[in-house]
């Protein structure tokens, strides 16, 4: 019997999918409890909280070394402790730099931040010492410095809500030796290292420089400054000295950096685990490295930076990126983890691997690609694509009008093109149904001689001389023949004078 | 040290007869003058000596006129021989003209004013009677010419009026009248620089140097004005004692201030509405104001961030290059007790307080 007709055909996608970042579904992750090596992020308020604790319990002064500050309740907590007598002596870039990096990533310093940040500086002028310069990009909190209760504290978050609640940050609870040096530190920052001096609202002076003896590295804090690039010398000592895997946090891999080079070598040899964040610059690092030994993960927000050796268990957690700006030139200080502050590095740093929202995957075919989401990256933005395994495609129904025409149409391949979108199947099955065609309902019957003899036939009278078997109809001038059977239609080809333009269908 | 006082010094106008002698420019008389001289020292005749010498051609007779003219301006007397004021004219170009009748004179009374007579002018009768009433006019002549003008009999003075006329009062009246319509005043300035006192009066305009009266005595003046300002003033370094807390940053650095004094009598001398010293060294009072001027003098010239050994050497510049503090025993403030009179808001705690938090003293390499 002739009935509609069901067509599919399963395709499979070849489609080469370049380099991307495979979305992982880890919500609502948690932080690891540790001791001095405290990871912020996940709207943990843990490190933030003890830095205003720090600053409310301040009596004697304060030095704070940021690029940014705009966290309202670290604000507050400086004006208040200001007006009771503390001293507070402050560092940040200038706002030419941050307007700069605002226009680069402005993820990090929207233009609320950056006005935060100004507004700050109204409200301190007077009640602090502010002093600033381009390179001013460490980050660290010094209280009460040579008295009974000096505290301190280094993060990779800069002083904002953003940094110290929601991005992926460690921070550092120093211990005494480290809070000497840091405060050195800080010394030669504002004395050298600054260029202006926040004299009231809103008037910025020049500053002199002096002469100050110059800070050693030592084997707890090494630095970037001036022409001191003990940071750099240190990662490039576990860079190179790494027997095996190297576990790597930044923000940012600068394509020409040294340090930079050091890890795609060491990559074509032995592991490298890097966690980072979706960005143009971490793209072009993971590109040249993907087919190495190396797992990369992200957050959206991470920022932290890092360099752990898990052979050796040393490593170091700075203030600067893996990029020349800081690493060659700057002011940047990095804290060197050993023991059992390693431990608890490595135990942030796995956590974070573990709860990662992000992993990268070299360019394969999407045959091989997991079903879930991906976000593959286009120049300073991501776009996102949803891989599924199977789809099933409806194509347009067919409806000819002939079952001649029907006959050819299922015959023919099912043809399936491939359409931009952000879903990418993996496999689709093409399905197609073809409806046969129908007798309408108010055809009427008539003589199948109509079909072979003409009008002129006709009135001369003509007969046939063979006997059509199957039904004919006319409606609005056109002729139906009805057949049941496929066969039937190569019966119906034999007669070489049936009129093309008769409609073969069902009834 | 410089000084200058002012006093404005009523005018009074009194309307006297007077016989008078007022300098005139008479450039025409003066050859016939020197004729006669010289026709006195050749013992020749005074007459035929203008005659030939002089008056060419004219008669004998207009010689003697003019001889007769000489003789009523009194430049020569009756032997034809110049007078002493004919001689005066001769030396100083001036002709004393004799005149007579009613004058205005203006005049002031002060010990400071040698020459009490301002103005002479001459009075036109008849302009004065459509001008007084006749209530004025029954006051003429009635009232007693004040001593110090008739004390101007036979005394040459120059007036202050535009016309700087040279007047000889032959004589005068002791009873004249007041004209109580004209109100004016003199400003009488005295003033001291560089050890010298010089007098100057001001009126309509125009100013006119004194000679300081004789019996001014410079010094005890300027000791009396120190004391009115500070009784404790060291009148023989002509110091006064100040209190660093009254000072401006510029009086405390360069110990000089400016002082003046309003109304202030000066014995002898009268009532002064307006006295300027001007440049008046000043010194501490006492070893505690030494130590706070010290102090100040510290803090408003602290402009930069200092180490302890650049916080000394500020302190010892300021105590060695000021000689008045050499008088004192000032000791050095520690820095913390400095600090603690600062306000700490202020840009120049934070030049003492901030190398002490930030440790500049140990870092700092010094060339």
């Amino acid at each position: 019997m002739i009935k509609t007709e069901i067509l599919s055909k399963i395709v499979e996608q070849n489609t080469e999918i370049p380099s991307h970042w495979r979305i992982i579904n880890n919500e609502g992750y948690s932080l690891p409890s540790t001791q001095r090596i405290i990871p912020i992020g996940n709207v943990n308020q843990r490190f933030k909280k003890l830095l205003i604790d720090s600053i409310n319990d301040a009596t004697s002064h304060v030095m704070l070394c940021s690029f940014i500050l705009s966290d309202q309740d670290i604000i507050d907590s400086l004006l208040k402790v200001s007006d009771k007598g503390v001293r507070c002596y402050l560092m940040f870039s200038t706002e030419a730099q941050l307007s700069k990096e605002y226009k680069e990533e402005v993820s990090d310093f929207d233009s609320e931040v950056l006005n935060k940040h100004k507004e700050m500086l109204d409200k301190l002028a007077g009640r602090a010492l502010t002093r600033t310069s381009d390179h001013l990009h460490a980050k660290f909190l010094l209280i009460d410095v040579g008295t009974e209760n000096e505290e301190g504290y280094m993060s990779t978050a800069n002083f904002t809500q953003e940094a110290l609640t929601r991005n992926e940050e460690v921070g550092i609870i120093l211990k005494k030796s480290e809070i000497k040096t840091l405060a050195h530190f800080f010394n030669l920052g504002f004395w050298v290292e600054s260029k202006n001096e926040l004299t009231r609202k809103g008037f910025w002076d020049d500053v002199s420089n002096l002469k100050i003896k110059p800070i050693e590295n030592s084997s707890e804090v090494v630095f970037t400054r001036s022409t001191n690039t003990g940071l750099k010398e240190k990662i490039r000592e576990i860079i190179v000295g790494a027997e095996n895997e190297l576990l790597v946090s930044s923000f940012g891999f600068g394509e020409n950096n040294e340090l930079v080079k050091l890890l795609i070598k060491h990559s074509e040899q032995k592991k490298l685990l890097i966690l980072s964040r979706p960005r143009e610059k971490t793209h072009s690092f993971l590109s040249k490295i993907e087919k190495n030994n190396v797992m990369a993960y992200a957050f959206p927000f991470l920022h932290s930076k890092m360099i752990l050796d898990p052979v050796r268990k040393k490593g170091v957690i700075m203030t600067a990126n893996f990029e020349d700006r800081g690493m060659e030139t700057g002011y940047e200080v990095g804290i060197v983890v050993q023991n059992k502050d390693f431990d608890e590095a490595y135990i942030v740093f796995q956590n974070w691997i573990q709860t990662a929202l992000m992993m990268w995957h070299s360019s394969t075919n999407l045959s091989t690609i997991d079903e879930g989401t991906i976000k593959i990256p286009k120049g300073r933005s991501l776009e996102q694509k949803e891989i599924k395994n199977y789809d099933e495609i409806n194509m347009a129904q067919e409806k000819p009008n002939d079952l001649r025409l029907m006959q050819k149409l299922i015959s023919k391949t099912l043809e399936y093109e491939v359409k931009k979108s952000d879903i990418l199947v993996k496999e689709v099955q093409l399905i197609k149904e073809v409806i046969p065609p129908k007798l309408p309902d108010e055809a009427q019957e008539v003589n199948y001689a109509d079909l072979f003899l003409s009008k002129k036939q006709k009135s001369k009278g003509e007969k046939l001389e063979f006997k059509f078997p199957f039904k004919t109809y006319l409606y609005q001038g056109q002729y139906y023949v009805v057949i049941k059977k496929w066969e039937e239609l190569e019966k119906i080809r034999s007669f070489p004078d049936f009129k093309k333009s008769t409609k073969i269908v069902i009834k | 040290m410089k000084i200058r006082m002012k006093k404005v010094v009523p005018i009074n106008v009194y309307e006297v007869n007077m016989t008078v002698f007022i300098s005139e420019k008479r450039p025409e008389i003066l050859p016939i003058i020197q004729a006669v001289k010289e026709a006195n020292e050749k013992g020749k005749s005074t007459i035929k000596y203008l005659s030939d010498v002089l008056f060419i051609g004219f008669p004998l007779k207009f010689a003697e006129n003019i001889l007769e003219e000489l003789r009523l301006l009194e430049l020569v007397n009756e032997n034809s021989e110049l007078t002493p004021r004919g001689h005066e004219a001769l030396t100083t170009r001036n002709i004393m003209e004799p005149d007579k009748g009613a004058f205005q004179i203006k005049t002031v009374n002060d010990p400071l004013i040698p020459n009490s007579i301002i103005a002479v002018k001459q009075l036109d009768p008849n302009a004065r009677n459509e001008i007084f009433s006749s209530k004025e006019k029954r006051e003429e002549n009635k009232i007693q010419i004040p001593k110090h003008i008739l004390n101007q009999k036979g005394k040459r003075f120059t007036t202050l009026d535009e016309n700087q006329s040279i007047i000889d009062i032959q004589n005068i009246a002791s009873r004249g009248s007041v004209n109580k319509r004209i109100k004016e005043k003199l400003e009488y300035y005295l003033s001291f620089e560089k050890n010298t006192w010089k007098a100057e009066v001001r009126y309509l305009n125009r100013s006119f140097s004194l000679e300081v009266p004789q019996s001014f005595e410079g010094i005890k003046l300027i000791n009396s004005l120190l004391f009115s300002i500070q009784k404790k003033a060291d009148i023989s370094t002509w110091r006064v004692p100040q209190n660093p807390s009254s000072l401006t940053t510029k009086e405390l650095i360069n110990f000089i201030k400016d002082f003046q004094l309003k109304v202030i009598e000066i014995q002898n001398l009268g009532v002064f509405d307006n006295i300027t010293l001007r440049e008046v060294s000043i010194c501490p009072e006492d070893n505690h104001s030494a130590e706070e001027w010290a102090k100040k003098i510290f803090t408003e010239t602290l402009s930069d961030y200092l180490t302890d050994r650049e916080y000394l050497e500020k302190w010892e510049e300021i105590l060695n290059q000021n000689n008045e503090f050499k008088n004192f025993q000032i000791d050095i403030p520690s820095m913390q007790e400095v600090l603690s009179n600062l306000d700490p808001r202020s840009k120049k705690y934070w030049f003492l307080q901030a190398p002490i938090d930030l440790k500049l003293n140990e870092l700092i390499i010094n060339d």
